[in-house]
């Protein structure tokens, strides 16, 4: 918006964003659009026939989300990253505060990720500050190589469960964020790095939905193993 | 003869002095003229009220809403806080998802009381998206 009289017109106020997107959960098949979805920091977001996809910048965080806050969910993305490196970063960010932190990461989230190297990793973002909850963590479950895979979150209240191609890989509890932005973050990009993402989709549950679900004692064993290795037990 | 070149020159002599006159008169016309204009520019005089400053640029507004998300935004009220001086305020509107402007209009000052608020007309009719 900019103010004008007979010796001119102002410079333009800054810029307000606002949106007009569902609050019931979501469905973006990205097949030629990306409606609703809200680049955040680091590097720019565009979209194909078929994906929805960014180069990141190097050294920082790229990443994207749904503008609406949602408390108890199924989120799931598939998603691919073309990568010469096999171990940088890219997942999912769910009940976070977009507020940009160093980085470009946001201040206050959970953060699920993956590597073409095979491991995942299950982290909280407090004020900026990256607390582990599981460390980089080997699993069977990935499909290497800058394949496709899928990644899911359940969301119930205070428990937490995460999933790939699947398999739940990590479950437990934590009372941080009770509720927040779904988004997709890309770690350390570039011009030889690219994440496409096939589909985005959110549910929302009833927080009185049981979730009896375990995860397997073969990754079970990977994940306490991981965790005595980074000396978090 | 000599009378009536005598009168001749008279009469010549007499024209030359009255262009001249009228030459003289134009240019103390034009100094005066000029003259006031100067005092009317440099300062007006005392008792008579001052003369008509230019108007300055008017700061940018504030805006105030739309913001956040909200299903019901087919057509949003814009609000925005009055710019001092302003005779007219410049709505755009961003769409992320088409990546260019899909509306721009001009809005009068008689659209603000203690703040400025706009509907456009007719709707928007916008769709699921970022703004």
């Amino acid at each position: 918006m900019a103010a004008k009289n007979i010796s001119g017109i102002s410079a333009y106020s800054a810029k307000r964003v606002f949106s007009r997107c569902g609050t019931n959960g979501f469905n973006s098949q990205f097949n030629g659009n990306a409606v609703c979805w809200q680049p955040n920091y680091g590097g720019t977001w565009k979209w194909n026939a078929t994906s929805y996809y960014s180069k990141g910048v190097p050294d920082a965080s790229a990443n994207t989300s749904y503008p609406v806050d949602f408390t108890d969910f199924v989120y799931e993305v598939r998603i691919k990253r073309v990568s010469v490196n096999t171990y940088p970063n890219t997942g999912l960010l769910i009940r976070g505060d977009v507020k940009k932190c160093p980085f470009n990461g946001w201040c206050n989230t959970y953060d699920f990720g993956y590597g073409n190297n095979g491991e995942y990793n299950v982290l909280k973002v407090v004020n900026g500050t990256l607390i582990w909850i599981q460390p980089f963590t080997y699993t069977p479950a990935i499909i290497q190589g800058g394949e496709w895979n899928v990644l899911k979150v359940k969301a119930v209240g205070n428990k937490l469960y995460f999933y790939i191609n699947g398999t739940l890989v990590w479950m437990g509890t934590d009372s941080f964020r009770s509720s927040g932005k779904a988004g997709v973050n890309m770690w350390e990009g570039g011009t030889t790095e690219t994440v496409y993402i096939d589909y985005a989709k959110l549910t929302v549950l009833t927080t009185t939905e049981i979730l009896d679900e375990q995860v397997s004692p073969e990754q079970q064993a990977l994940n306490e193993a991981a965790l005595r290795e980074a000396g978090m037990k | 003869m000599k009378d009536k070149g005598e009168k001749k020159n008279v009469h010549k002599t007499g024209h030359k002095t009255g262009f001249a006159i009228s030459i003289a008169m134009v240019v103390l016309m034009t100094l005066f003229l000029s003259a006031s204009l100067v005092l009317a520019q440099d300062e007006a005089p005392a008792g008579e009220p001052a003369p008509l400053e230019k108007a300055a640029v008017p700061p940018k507004p504030t805006t105030i809403s739309p913001t956040g998300n909200n299903v019901t935004y087919t057509n949003p009220t814009f609000k925005w806080n009055k710019s001092t001086g302003a005779d007219n305020y410049i709505i755009r509107v961003y769409s992320y998802n088409a990546k260019s402007f899909i509306a721009t209009t001009s809005v009068p000052n008689s659209v603000c009381g203690a703040t400025c608020s706009y509907k456009f007309s007719p709707s928007l009719g916008l769709g699921y998206g970022v703004y």
